[in-house]
Order: C-alpha cells, then sequence, then structure tokens
C-alpha cells in the first residue's frame, strides 16, 4: 500500500488518473487468496503496456521489447509454474510506471507528446 | 508475384482486415462450447444455488456447492432476478454479458489513455486475446465474478473523470459489496483529498451490504457471523495450507510464506489468532 502511496503522491506528476489501473493490481496484492482467474484485474494494465508498444513501436529500444518478452515468458509459464505470475505482475507494473506513466510526466516537448499519443500512425514522421 | 504479395499483404484489404474477425469470433465460439460443457458445475452455478438460498431464507453460505459462495450477501441479492430462469440460458446469458463486459473494459481503457490505434486494431485485440487467453478463459468458463467487478471499477473511473459524484460513488460501493477487494480503491480517492465522495461511499457500501436484510430479516447477522467465521478470518491465516494459499501465487500472504514459512507458522499465525 505504500508502495501505491508513494507512487501516486510523489512520483507521478502528471496523469493522475490513469494511476488508476495500477490500483487494480493492487487487488491482488490485498486479496488473501491467489487464484489464476483474479489476474483478470492486470488485464487493463497488460492492454495498455501492448498499446503502448503497438503505437511506439518505432522508439522502443531493445531493452524494452526484452523486458515485455520477460513479461509474456511469465505470462504463459506461471500457467504451470504458478509462482512466476507474482514477478510477473511486478514487472507489469514497473513497465507501466515506465512507459506509460512517466512519459506524460516529461511532456513539455509537444512533440515528443504528439509522438508518444500515436501521431505517427497518420504517417507523418515528425521526428 | 511482388505485386500480389503487397497487395494481399496491405493492411488496407478487406480480407487482412476481416482475419483477425474471424479468429477473434472462433475464439469466443470454441470457450462458449467449453462454457457450456462446464454448465451446472461452475462458480456461476454456486452463486446462482446461493440467491435461491437467500430467497428461501436458508443459509446462503452453506448450500453443499462444491464451489463455496466466499462474497458478502449483495451478489446473490442482485442475482435473485436471474433465478426466474432455467440453468443454461443463465450460463448463456452470463457468458455474453462477460463478454460485453470485456469488450467494454478494452474500449475504455484505450479511450481513457488516450491512445488511436487506427491501422490495425483487430490484429492488436487479436494480439491481447492471444496473450491473455487463459485469464480469460478461467474467469469464462468458471462464470466467475471478476469480469463484472473489473467492469463496476471501470465505471467508477468513467464517472470520476466526468466528476459525477453519485454514480462515481454507487459503482464503488456496489463493486466492494460484491467483493470487498476494491475497497483498496479508496486508497486512490483519500490520495486525491476526495474526502466526500469516501463518506458516499462507506455509507451506500453498508446498505448495499445490509440491503439482503428485506428478505431475510434478522438472519442476515447470523449469516454473516457464519461467513466472518468460517471465510474471512480463515482465509485472512497465512497458517492455511492450501494449493492456492502456500506461496505458490502472488497474495502477499502468500508470498510471505513462500519466502519464511517460518513467520506464518510463529508470529503472524499468533498475530492473527488475536485478531
Amino acid at each position: 500500500m505504500l508502495f501505491f502511496i508513494l507512487t501516486d503522491k510523489y512520483y507521478i506528476k502528471n496523469n493522475k488518473t490513469l494511476i488508476f489501473f495500477l490500483y487494480l493490481c493492487g487487488f491482488l496484492l490485498i486479496s488473501p487468496v491467489s487464484e489464476t482467474h483474479h489476474l483478470i484485474f492486470l488485464g487493463p494494465l497488460i492492454i495498455l503496456i501492448l498499446a503502448d508498444y503497438w503505437i511506439n513501436y518505432r522508439q522502443k529500444t531493445y531493452l524494452d521489447y526484452i523486458v515485455l518478452l520477460i513479461v509474456i515468458i511469465l505470462l504463459f509459464a506461471g500457467k504451470n509454474y504458478h509462482y512466476l505470475y507474482f514477478p510477473m505482475i511486478v514487472v507489469s507494473m514497473v513497465l507501466f510506471i515506465k512507459n506509460i506513466l512517466t512519459v506524460d510526466s516529461r511532456l513539455p516537448d509537444p512533440l515528443l507528446s504528439e509522438v508518444n499519443r500515436g501521431a505517427d500512425l497518420q504517417g507523418n514522421d515528425k521526428l | 508475384m511482388a505485386v500480389f504479395i503487397k497487395m494481399k499483404m496491405n493492411p488496407e484489404n478487406k480480407i487482412i482486415k476481416i482475419i483477425p474477425v474471424i479468429i477473434i469470433c472462433a475464439i469466443f465460439i470454441i470457450l462458449f462450447i467449453q462454457m457450456l460443457s462446464r454448465a451446472g458445475n461452475n462458480d456461476f452455478t454456486s452463486y446462482m444455488l446461493s440467491s435461491k438460498a437467500l430467497l428461501e431464507n436458508t443459509n446462503p453460505y452453506n448450500t453443499g456447492s462444491p464451489f463455496p459462495y466466499v462474497y458478502p450477501l449483495t451478489l446473490a441479492f442482485i442475482l435473485i432476478p436471474f433465478t426466474l430462469l432455467p440453468d443454461i440460458p443463465l450460463q448463456i446469458l452470463w457468458f455474453i454479458l462477460n463478454v460485453f463486459f470485456l469488450y467494454k473494459i478494452f474500449e475504455w481503457t484505450i479511450c481513457h489513455a488516450e491512445f488511436k490505434i487506427d491501422k490495425g486494431k483487430y490484429f492488436f485485440v487479436l494480439i491481447f486475446l492471444i496473450f491473455y487467453l487463459n485469464i480469460i478463459q478461467n474467469n469464462l468458463l468458471n462464470g466467475q465474478i471478476n469480469i463484472f467487478l473489473l467492469f463496476l471499477c471501470c465505471l467508477f473511473y468513467v464517472n470520476y473523470k466526468k466528476s459525477n459524484t453519485f454514480l462515481t460513488s454507487l459503482f464503488l460501493s456496489i463493486a466492494i459489496s460484491v467483493k470487498l477487494v476494491p475497497v483498496f480503491l479508496l486508497v486512490y480517492l483519500l490520495i486525491r483529498k476526495e474526502y466526500k465522495l469516501i463518506m458516499y461511499v462507506v455509507f451506500l457500501t453498508f446498505i448495499f451490504i445490509l440491503l439482503p436484510v428485506v428478505i431475510i430479516g434478522e438472519n442476515i447477522f447470523t449469516y454473516y457471523n457464519f461467513y466472518f467465521q468460517k471465510f474471512l478470518s480463515a482465509n485472512l491465516s497465512p497458517a492455511l495450507n492450501e494449493e492456492y494459499q502456500s506461496g505458490m501465487f502472488y497474495s502477499l500472504t502468500g508470498l510471505i510464506k513462500f519466502i519464511n514459512p517460518v513467520l506464518t507458522t510463529g508470529l503472524l499465525q499468533q498475530l492473527f489468532a488475536w485478531l
């Protein structure tokens, strides 16, 4: 809970409402019982992480792709080795904070903000 | 040949566009068939049994179902109108509703993050579906309540962004009274200093939790006492050795047990026993 409060109050400067999706992961951690179907609460976070990669695939580094690959491997392997779900949740949360929440906190550059919000989908490579 | 391949692979090509849609539909049809084969033997059946028990003023927490009902009575109360339907159409209806909830959750998530996926959006949906199929399948086949709960939480978020106090507090209080864990979202409101909203949510949650009193009268306290003793205190105890609570998964109590089993048999156990 301390992690959520510190992240929300001090770490994320802008985009204060989008952090809501991170709070949904808190359901998993406070629930006394861990069951696979509870991971649906991580769904919106995974959607946003994938959407970020889908839109900004040109800006991503090899390291970004490796981290995403780790999340996917842990997600699939977790079906048989359930303890892998916990690192998967943690890595997803870190990826969400790094790629989505903090991107908005460094938005003074309008050019960068347009690229991050998918302006390049129109085919105008402004960079 | 190259021109032919280019024409075929062009994202604007209707055939390319329709392939992911066909695969998505095929996946949900397979899930639907799988769900039908489990109908009558899943968690949703247990919810309905509890709902019927509530209507007959017998203990909803002791229906003899292999999948015990472990939530406040609000869910059983909400499901009472559904008890009029036969089992199979009910399961089909619940499946369709869950798929609709999933669709809305997906739409709202993308919409509120202001992501614009103009090209290849069906491919994107398909990729997410493939990645998350295990979890979605687990929820749909078991007729779980989690997708509905996530839908309620998203409704809370959508209305919070619109500054609609009544609907925000209404949806969050329903979510909390259905499955308690969304109480964590009060931290989200607390950090934003939404004290008035928190008060509304707490008030409405108590109303919803006690709402079944209109059917079962003062027996509600007997049933809730049973619930607290048999499920809540038992599930909160880290001393349990059930497979899903033994640190194999991801809850904090499970993690503590996984890291240091001694803690759960010593100090923490005494603490929980005292609590």
